[in-house]
């Protein structure tokens, strides 16, 4: 009887978005639209600002400086960043801390690796360039014996815009998809169905489970249809379905938790609706929704760990570029559901206060 | 069928019910008849577990009702004061969810979903969404929810508020109707009308406690040979002119309300002459009066020293 009430909860819920619209608009129109106008925008070029680690043992100094006095005047700002050795260079171009990285070997043999990402085309080239002139000038006037640098991608291919921003919208607007939840049992009680519906044997734990399942329902098909009109419309290349679909489900999930946490502290639906689009606006930026991580600052970019949002993306863009099973992205799925169990649950303890007599 | 004792409810310090206790039998229509704030939606949300009482006890056919009863709700049916319907459904679509949420199905749910839009003329316009209903055609379809799953009790809070009157007689002849079914009936009003139309027995309720009870017969006998004498003022109508005429010999009670001066007393010829002039006196002048027969508007006046419309 109980789950059957749920599933009608659910069913009203979801019929009734669908005939105002809302479902359209906030479940698939918006995510949807936003990430096919987003990729085609931005698919001239890789994401993020220009920064360039850099790792020559006791001449790395000496090294950044010589590259900043021969930097082109009408080539992009380059930020240098030194590093101790090779591996924690690596590393860093790994996590995308830097966009890329030179690294001198042995500077008697003029050994010299840079390392780059595919998402960040520009920071290669960069690097590419500033590897090419050094490996010149230690070799002195001695042209015949240079050789060109080649790269060294890390990642096996290329970050497609339209895949990144094919998650990053939806992901912006699961917030206000699963925040609806909270709003719809405010509306219930501000149009007194709540009080009637909590007068039949429906229990409190099923009307908000049925709210939740319909939100939860919505958010995982606008998601969907965001990765397949993507896919479709702007040859997106997401990864492993089976690791798109884990992390779509653990993203809606960790969002749900945290809109349903936010949505609690409001009295009113439309309280709730103004509350979670500044917490969705500012986790949007924090997490890389909107401004790719590259262009962020450091420190701005290291508090995108703190945010689910922050978390899914890096799962999206592993996905995307590293041909990344559903095992590699298992710790990036552990934590979303650890935001969607912590915050979910208290932010369904708060919600049942709505419904408590 | 009903039974309820000493059910009391507090909100910070302002006591809502204080010691209510009344039973309702199978087939009875029970008015729980105050004005505005004496505590009787509190009353019917306790009966409903929709608040949780502070004492005291619910009890519908044996079985205890309080916030956590799931199973013996199936046999109540509620019909709020607001219009508790989804506007942006049909008639039948709503009727559809409430009467599954109450654990109808198939062609059991399409009888009854059949059966109540008859009972409240609505079978014409099942199929319209609800927004498009005048207030009473919404007010009707709030009473076909209740009544849908065929509950042993129902429960109308202030259905009439806000209806025309065209639509308020339909409701009162829909509800006149239940109690012949062997449904038992709780009806929150305060229009005395209604209660003395519908209700077999009267609770009278304010301040959150039950001041009487009994057939409408029993709680104007017990105001003796009293009469409601209604004086009219042209002006001057205040606080001065209720004392004056309180303390006439005679005058059992007295309230004003608006431009209306009501005396309960039970010798309405002698009293009429010296309630005029200490109005008068007063600084009102006296435009009309007119002697009824003690009513249940008399009856909480008599009760409260307060007019019921207040």
């Amino acid at each position: 009887m109980m789950l059957r009430q749920i599933l009608d909860v659910a069913w009203l819920d979801l019929v009734r978005r669908i005939r105002n619209r809302s479902a359209f608009v906030v479940g698939f129109a918006g995510p949807v639209g936003l990430a096919v106008l987003f990729g085609l925008m931005l698919s001239g070029g890789g994401g993020g600002g220009v920064s360039v680690g850099v790792a020559a043992g006791p001449a790395t100094e000496e090294f950044i400086a010589r590259a900043t006095a021969n930097a082109p005047d009408d080539g992009p700002e380059v930020r240098y960043e030194a590093f101790a050795d090779e591996a924690s260079a690596r590393r860093a171009v790994d996590d995308d801390e830097v966009g890329a990285a030179v690294v001198l070997r042995d500077p008697v043999a003029v050994d010299l690796v840079v390392f780059t990402r595919t998402d960040r085309p520009i920071s290669a080239a960069v690097a590419e360039a500033v590897g090419n002139g050094v490996q010149d000038s230690l070799l002195g006037e001695t042209p015949a014996t240079s050789r060109p640098l080649e790269p060294e991608a890390l990642g096996g291919r290329e970050l497609s815009l339209a895949a990144y921003y094919g998650a990053a919208m939806p992901l912006l607007f699961l917030f206000f998809t699963t925040s609806l939840a909270a709003q719809s049992l405010l509306a219930e009680r501000e149009d007194g169905t709540l009080a009637r519906l909590l007068s039949t044997s429906i229990s409190p734990a099923a009307l908000v489970a049925g709210k939740v399942l319909a939100v939860f329902v919505l958010s995982v098909a606008g998601f969907a249809a965001a990765w397949v009109v993507t896919t479709v419309m702007a040859d997106a290349a997401w990864g492993a379905p089976a690791g798109v679909i884990v992390l779509i489900l653990a993203s809606v999930a960790a969002l749900a938790g945290i809109a349903t946490f936010v949505a609690s502290f409001a009295s009113t639906a439309r309280q709730a609706e103004t509350l979670s689009s500044v917490v969705a606006f500012g986790l949007a930026l924090l997490g890389g929704n909107l401004v790719s991580p590259g262009a962020m600052p450091d420190r701005l970019r290291q508090l995108r760990r703190l945010t689910p949002n922050g978390w899914a993306l890096d799962g999206f863009v592993q996905l995307s570029t590293d041909s990344a099973s559903v095992g590699s992205i298992a710790v990036v799925a552990a934590v979303l559901l650890v935001f969607a169990v912590g915050f979910g649950a208290a932010g369904l303890a708060r919600v049942q206060r709505v419904v408590a007599p | 069928m009903l039974r309820v004792r000493d059910l009391e409810r507090s909100f910070g310090d302002r006591t809502a019910v204080d010691g209510l206790s009344f039973d309702v039998a199978a087939g009875e229509t029970y008015g729980l008849l105050g004005p505005n704030g004496s505590g009787k939606t509190t009353t019917i949300s306790m009966i409903c577990g929709i608040l949780r009482s502070d004492s005291g006890i619910v009890e519908l056919d044996g079985r205890s009702i309080d916030h956590r009863t799931r199973d013996a709700k199936r046999d109540l049916g509620l019909v709020p004061q607001e219009l508790a319907v989804y506007a942006d459904l049909t008639a039948r679509e709503n009727l559809r969810f409430f009467g599954r949420i109450q654990g109808l199905a198939g062609s059991e749910l399409d009888t009854a979903i059949d059966r109540v839009l008859e009972v409240v003329a609505l079978t014409d316009r099942a199929d319209d969404l609800s927004r498009e209903f005048s207030g009473g055609m919404q007010r009707r379809l709030n009473i076909a929810v209740g009544l849908l799953h065929g509950p042993k009790l129902l429960i109308l809070d202030e259905p009439t508020v806000g209806v025309d009157p065209q639509s308020r007689n339909q409701i009162l002849d829909a509800v006149d109707a239940l109690g012949g079914e062997g449904l038992a009936v709780i009806y929150t009003t305060h229009y005395m009308e209604e209660a003395e139309r519908l209700c077999d027995r009267i609770g009278i309720i304010d301040a959150g406690r039950l001041l009487a009870e009994g057939t409408r017969a029993e709680l104007v006998a017990g105001l003796g040979d009293a009469a409601r004498v209604r004086i009219d003022l042209a002006d001057g109508a205040g606080d001065a002119v209720v004392s004056a005429v309180r303390g006439v010999d005679g005058v059992g009670s007295a309230d004003l309300s608006g431009a209306t001066l009501d005396v309960v007393t039970e010798r309405p010829n002698a009293v009429i002459a010296p309630v005029i002039v200490a109005a008068t006196d007063a600084g009102a002048s006296v435009a009309g009066v007119a002697v009824d027969q003690a009513d249940l508007e008399s009856v909480f006046l008599d009760l409260t020293g307060r007019a019921l419309r207040d």
